[in-house]
């Protein structure tokens, strides 16, 4: 079979992806590294500088990584199709204005482009386990469901933000023991953020309701609605 | 997702010359359409998406001169928590209440509920594996195959797959008017299941709003499935009774919505109890014919008329 | 003695039959509430790395067919459009000249959804998907079975793909295949009595058919991943990713499933791209991929007598593919019939390989607890009084089994009656049970039932091994180095425990730290049952290593080192107060063995207020500019355990139970469980929230695969219809509304401190529980599961 050496990236222009290639999210500076990765490519090498924020830990780490540039040509040489369109949004308390293919869905953006790795990808797509969900402009939803061009101007928040951000329900989830394997742990989060967002003295049935979205297959269940309660507490919801 | 040109609509206008391009598709909550696209379901990909979320207005809810006026994209819970719809339109509330899950449900509009694809698994099977007679193929393979979830009131144009929209059942039962683009149609006539779409809607033509009367008395609705939430109908009902007059609406029983007349004949006028309601259950799945694996929704059809029924106690 | 022969010789030395001798009365950490999860920040923040989230620079990502036929070979295949898509980086097709292509992307799929034929890597996961749709592929379609008689008839290909390994005389010419479970059981062990005579013998005779639908057992995380360069499997691929890119593959998900999962594709790619290659096995190939175990039709003969002794059981099992288990198991292992027989048959149908994951030992409880249910039924008796009846070993009373246990230091205790009793209060039993089936109605108008079901504890006998090594860090923090992949079970936090406890140091100072070397050491990776049993053991006494050492270093008079010419002490030169050249002991005067360890102070034993911390004994370590040195304190520790299953004269004596509380609703045959009370006989606990965790979530997901989950196929293709997670249906939040775990102590384990394996156990015996409910509810057996409302329905005559 051929091996193929052309240098698109899926008809986006690294550079033009990266004009804000600091971006910070959730604590951690996505830096080129992820996007870079998220892209190949394998002609030139440049070095870039990659500062990662470690949430939790407090320290600040920074690593020089060696990554692997391409140029943005077609395999005939002609400029890469068009067709993205910039927006702006706020991810995590950080404004950024960014290229997107109108293709790509929040999920992919977030976490293939961004390295936002709390969004989690469950059930592939179709919209039945909210592993992938954030809170867009307060509420949760399922970024996957979402398209990237349709969120201009929105303000969007995913697990990673909400730990950053020192939220209750993040040690709540932990002290509660409220997960085993973990995947599902970041929608449940985010859910459960949302939900005390809007209501911080949630009734059991409410938290429930709230909930309901989420599938854990280690089925955690039942220690969920007394994290999310802890959390109520620590906010001073519950009287 | 594969490149697809993307448009943020302004108006209806802008929204529907857009449609009118071909091989366009509307984008409301995303929550029916990404999945499709994602899972290349369809024999086309779309070379454009048009939102309409972006059109001023159109997801308002009021009330106006004894009419409840929905905007298309007034979200499903926007509608599930509106006092207003809560208490004079129950069954609405609740049917956008038990549809699918909390995040759908945020993102989810009433105008894709009603516009949404079938859920028949021969359809929606990865890369149009089965190119059914709903895509324009020459059968049905459910019709013989593995049928658990599908009609039981017979095939329209030999597809037995059923409408799994919550709220439409809630929308004829109330008796609701949906503005178009192009027109006002009465709930009763929305669906079709035209191929491969399942309304009446032309391409270029998109739902701005949905009229309900203010119903005369009260309005329930009943879901029956496997799991309390995610999942789509078996088998939903909602019912609206008032003024010696019922109006009863099956769902996922049909490919379209499909209305119980013989349990509104049977329960119009009486008093709402338990053998009433059972009798009216009974008359409302007269003439239903089982497929292979399906039997059991009939029962479950029967159940929900008479649960709908007495939720309008 | 080659060394190979002599490593072997090492594992059968290990098999415990006694009870672990390092069992204590009191423990400081095993058992301890409130210690923080190791991993909980990472997990509740979403930045753990699970094989989807990998991300490094340059890196390619592959997608593989999923075959579209139930049986099908490839006559040809174009794939030039997809080689001219931008992005695409190359195509591994099943004809290439690398004879092992044909393996990972074969020439033909032996069912729907198998990853096959061609594999793309592209620069993203779009492109590559994009250009799978792009090949073009001529097959033949060849015929498919998807039941066990529509696969031994004749004109049936033979399904010979790598899962369907034949087994030892298994003629090659057949799909049939008879006489024994993949784990040997039928052919190591001779079945006691003669069923026939057993059955004459009997007062009574039932007879009974279940069927049990496939299953499928996805978890949503699993990837292979390579390097560049590196032909081996994943795992060894994560010791170069891990030291290039820091990252942290401790959520690798399982080892043992990364042989079925088409493994060699990244690094096949890696190396013909020079690139780095992740093949993420998507959610929808790992629903297509794998089933539960023991699916398939199973036929039942059980005597018994009046007073609920059963005298013989004969079971007829027709398995799809091969089960892990035989299905007669439980009833050798933890009852005293006297006369079992089966007659193990099965074929090979193109369905997926039979994965024992969370369900391996689910053949034996199936037969276990439909037996019971049936005797129990059969005389109107509390099925848990018949359980007890016959409760035993090997046609062995309890009596015997007391006496086993006290020959191995075990303090007897008859684990199924504390199970049960302690079920039956949690559930309340004796006001909600009726032993007339169908006489609860409740005002709701719904008929209310109670089920029992259990069997032993096992999986504190598993074939594995691990070895582990453990490590003091200059700063005092204790390191557990090891291969790590996370199964789900919190069980990083279970083995910091154990260290703690071992070495008398606070929790919070034990740490993991992944090591992915090719040549590090492996605890078993599950970490689950198996693992911990096992793996407690490996890490318990790599502490007892370390331990003395660190006494040691307590007590170290360092040897000065000479100056050039050997003539001169440097003692109090260079301002050397601070960092002092003259090592001497921090407990003058006192031997290692006069020393302890608690709360990470070491103490003399005789003198506790004499006492320093571990931090300053550790910054005794290692080598520093002033050129003292003292040997970093290792501990190295290997265990085996067993064989897989269980032994001769090696008794389980932990037991389980379920009791589930259900409703049902009569008009539209759904079943609503009120209440799962889950009771294991654990022997200890050791990280008592991760096994709560483990029992109640078994309990749930058990409940789940017998009334929700099943694989459901179109009967004229064979394609599977429900690959995805909106169709195939696992239990949601609310859908048992009470479940409680109860983990009991009895220390009849063979794993370290007498504890056993938990997860399994009630995933595979919980669902039983509910369709025995379902008969004491309605006077109806549904014994075609799942039980979805279309079976109940028709059970009660409405459908």
């Amino acid at each position: 079979m051929t091996e193929k050496k052309n240098n698109n990236s899926g008809g986006i222009s690294r550079r033009e992806f990266l004009k804000d290639a600091g971006l910070l999210v959730g604590g951690s500076a996505i830096g080129s590294t992820v996007l870079l990765a998220a892209c190949g490519g394998d002609t030139e090498t440049v070095t870039e500088k990659v500062t990662t924020t470690v949430t939790g830990a407090g320290e600040t780490i920074t690593k020089t990584v060696t990554n692997e540039v391409t140029k943005t040509v077609t395999a005939d040489g002609t400029a890469p199709s068009t067709g993205l369109k910039e927006i702006t949004l706020t991810i995590n308390g950080h404004k950024t204005t960014l290229a997107v293919d109108p293709g790509w869905d929040l999920k992919h953006l977030l976490h293939d482009r961004l390295g936002c790795i709390g969004v989690k990808d469950m059930c592939g797509g179709v919209g039945a386990c909210g592993a992938c969900c954030v809170i867009i402009d307060g509420k949760a939803v399922l970024s996957c469901m979402t398209l990237a061009v349709e969120c201009d101007g929105k303000t969007i928040e995913n697990s990673e933000g909400i730990a950053a951000s020192n939220h209750p329900i993040v040690d709540a989830f932990i002290t509660n023991n409220a997960f085993q394997c973990g995947y599902c742990a970041p929608g449940f989060v985010v859910s459960a953020k949302a939900l005390l967002d809007q209501n911080p003295n949630p009734t059991d049935d409410e938290i429930i309701e709230a909930l309901k979205g989420n599938l854990c297959r280690c089925t955690s269940y039942p220690r969920m609605v007394p994290a999310v309660r802890t959390a109520s507490q620590q906010l001073g919801g519950s009287e | 997702m594969k490149h697809f040109d993307h448009i943020n609509a302004k108006t209806v206008e802008e929204a529907t010359s857009a449609l009118a391009g071909g091989n366009a598709v509307v984008n409301a909550g995303g929550t029916d359409l990404l999945g499709t696209i994602r899972t290349a379901i369809l024999r086309d990909y779309p070379e454009m998406v048009v939102n309409i979320k972006t059109i001023p207005g159109i997801d308002e809810i009021k009330e106006e001169g004894g009419m409840l006026k929905v905007g298309a994209c007034a979200t499903l819970e926007e509608i599930a928590k509106n006092e207003t719809i809560k208490s004079k339109y129950a069954a609405l509330a609740q049917a956008a209440y038990r549809t699918a899950s909390p995040h759908i449900r945020a993102a989810g509009t009433i105008g894709g509920n009603i516009c949404q694809l079938n859920r028949c698994w021969y359809f929606r099977k990865y890369d149009n594996r089965f190119d059914c007679i709903r895509k324009g193929g020459n059968m049905c393979y459910a019709m013989a195959g593995e049928n658990r979830y599908h009609s039981i009131f017979g095939a329209v144009k030999a597809c037995v797959a059923v409408n799994p929209s919550d709220t439409a059942p809630a929308l004829v039962a109330l008796n609701a008017t949906i503005k178009t683009s192009k027109r006002d149609i009465a709930a009763d006539d929305f669906w079709d299941v035209a191929i491969p779409g399942s309304t009446v809607l032309d391409d270029d033509e998109i739902v701005t709003e949905i009229q309900i009367p203010e119903p005369a008395g009260k309005s329930a609705f009943v879901k029956f499935a496997l799991r309390a939430t995610i999942d789509f109908p078996i088998v939903n009902c909602a019912a609206s009774i008032g003024n010696g007059e019922a109006s009863i609406c099956l769902n996922a029983v049909h490919n379209n919505p499909y209305r119980a007349t013989k349990a509104e004949e049977a329960i119009a006028g009486q008093t709402i109890d338990e053998a009433s309601a059972d009798a009216a259950g009974a008359a409302g799945v007269q003439g239903a014919t089982k497929l292979a694996h399906n039997n059991y929704k009939i029962q479950i059809a029967k159940t929900m008329i008479k649960r709908a029924i007495l939720g309008c106690k | 003695m080659s060394n190979l022969q002599h490593n072997i010789n090492i594992v059968s030395a290990q098999i415990p039959y006694d009870k672990d001798p390092h069992a204590k009365k009191e423990y400081d950490w095993v058992g301890r509430r409130g210690c923080r999860l190791v991993d909980g920040f990472d997990k509740a923040s979403g930045r753990a790395i699970f094989p989807r989230d990998t991300i490094v620079p340059g890196m390619l990502y592959a997608r593989v067919l999923s075959c579209p036929h139930a049986h099908a070979v490839i006559k040809s295949m174009d794939t030039s459009e997809a080689e001219a898509m931008e992005g695409v980086r190359y195509i591994l097709r099943y004809d290439d000249p690398n004879p092992a292509a044909g393996f990972y992307v074969a020439q033909i799929g032996y069912f729907e959804g198998e990853l096959m034929g061609v594999a793309i890597a592209a620069d993203t996961e779009d492109i590559a998907e994009e250009a799978l749709r792009k090949v073009k592929i001529e097959w033949q379609v060849l015929p498919f079975a998807l039941e066990c008689e529509d696969s031994i008839v004749e004109g049936m290909p033979i399904l010979k793909n790598f899962h369907a390994i034949k087994v030892p005389g298994m003629p090659a010419d057949t799909n049939h295949f008879k006489g024994t479970s993949a784990n040997q059981y039928l052919t190591d062990w001779h079945l006691p009595g003669d069923v026939d005579e057993g059955f004459q013998n009997s007062d009574q005779i039932v007879e009974f058919t279940w069927r049990r639908e496939e299953n499928i057992s996805a978890v949503p995380c699993w990837a292979s991943l390579a390097v560049w360069g590196n032909m081996r499997n994943n795992q060894s691929s994560e010791g170069p990713v891990t030291q290039l890119y820091n990252y942290r593959p401790g959520n690798f998900g399982a080892g043992f499933l990364a042989e079925i999962i088409p493994s060699g594709i990244a690094p096949m790619l890696a190396s013909y791209t020079g690139k780095n290659v992740i093949c993420v096995q998507t959610p929808r190939a790992a629903h297509n991929c794998f089933c539960a175990d023991d699916s398939g039709t199973v036929k039942c003969k059980v005597g018994f007598n009046s007073d609920g002794t059963i005298v013989a059981v004969q079971i007829d099992p027709w398995y799809f593919n091969r089960t892990y288990q035989s299905g007669i198991q439980w009833l050798h292992n933890s009852t005293k019939i006297p006369n079992l027989g089966i007659n193990y048959n099965g074929a090979y149908v193109n369905r997926p390989i039979n994965l024992p994951n969370r369900s391996e030992q689910r053949p034996n409880t199936s037969t276990y607890d439909m037996v019971i249910a049936h005797v129990a039924a059969a005389l109107e008796m509390d099925p848990s009084e018949v359980a007890r009846k016959n409760n035993g070993f090997e046609g062995h009373d309890l009596e015997w089994l007391a006496h086993h246990a006290e020959e191995h230091g075990f303090t007897w205790v008859d684990s199924q009656s504390q199970c049960i009793n302690t079920a039956k209060e949690a559930i309340d039993w004796d006001a909600n049970w009726s032993a007339k089936p169908g006489a609860k109605t409740l005002p709701n108008g719904n008929l209310q039932g109670l089920g029992f079901s259990g069997g032993y504890l096992n999986w504190h006998s598993t074939a594995f091994a691990s070895d582990v090594g453990l490590s003091l860090d200059s700063s005092g923090k204790v390191h557990i180095i090891s291969k790590q992949n996370e199964y789900g079970s919190n069980h990083n936090t279970t083995y910091c425990h154990v260290v703690a406890e071992e070495l008398g140091c606070k929790y919070e100072d034990v740490h993991l730290r992944p090591n992915h070397q090719y040549d590090s050491f492996h605890l078993f990776d599950q970490g689950g049952s198996g693992g911990c049993a096992v793996n407690t053991h490996a890490v318990a006494k790599a502490a007892r290593v370390l331990k003395p050492q660190i006494l040691e270093l307590a007590c170290l008079e360092h040897t000065l080192l000479p100056t050039n010419d050997g003539s001169q002490e440097l003692d109090g030169v260079y301002g050397y107060d601070r960092w002092p050249l003259r090592m001497t002991s921090l407990f003058p005067g006192l031997n290692p063995e006069d020393l302890d360890i608690k709360d990470s102070m070491v103490f003399e034993k005789a003198n506790p207020d004499n006492a320093q911390p571990l931090a300053l004994v550790a910054s005794r370590t290692g080598t520093v500019s002033s050129g003292r040195h003292a040997g970093i304190p290792f501990g190295f520790a290997f265990q085996g355990q067993g064989i897989y299953g269980d032994e001769h004269d090696r008794p389980e004596m932990s037991r389980m139970c379920n009791m589930s509380l259900i409703e049902v609703d009569p008009e539209t045959g759904q079943i609503i469980v009120k209440k799962s009370v889950a009771v294991n006989d654990v022997g200890k606990i050791i990280q008592p929230e991760s096994c709560e965790g483990q029992i109640y979530g078994a309990a749930i997901m058990g409940i789940g695969r017998q009334i929700l989950e099943e694989a459901i196929y179109d009967p004229a293709t064979g394609v599977k219809l429900n690959d995805n997670l909106i169709e195939y249906k696992w239990p949601t939040l609310d859908y048992v509304q009470t479940v409680e775990a109860h983990p009991l102590e009895n220390e009849l384990g063979y794993g370290a401190y007498g504890c056993t394996g938990v997860g399994e156990n009630q995933s595979d015996c919980a669902g039983q529980s509910i369709t025995s409910a379902l008969y004491n509810a309605t006077g109806k057996w549904v014994l075609d599961w799942p039980m979805t409302p279309d079976k109940v329905l028709k059970a009660l005559g409405k459908a």
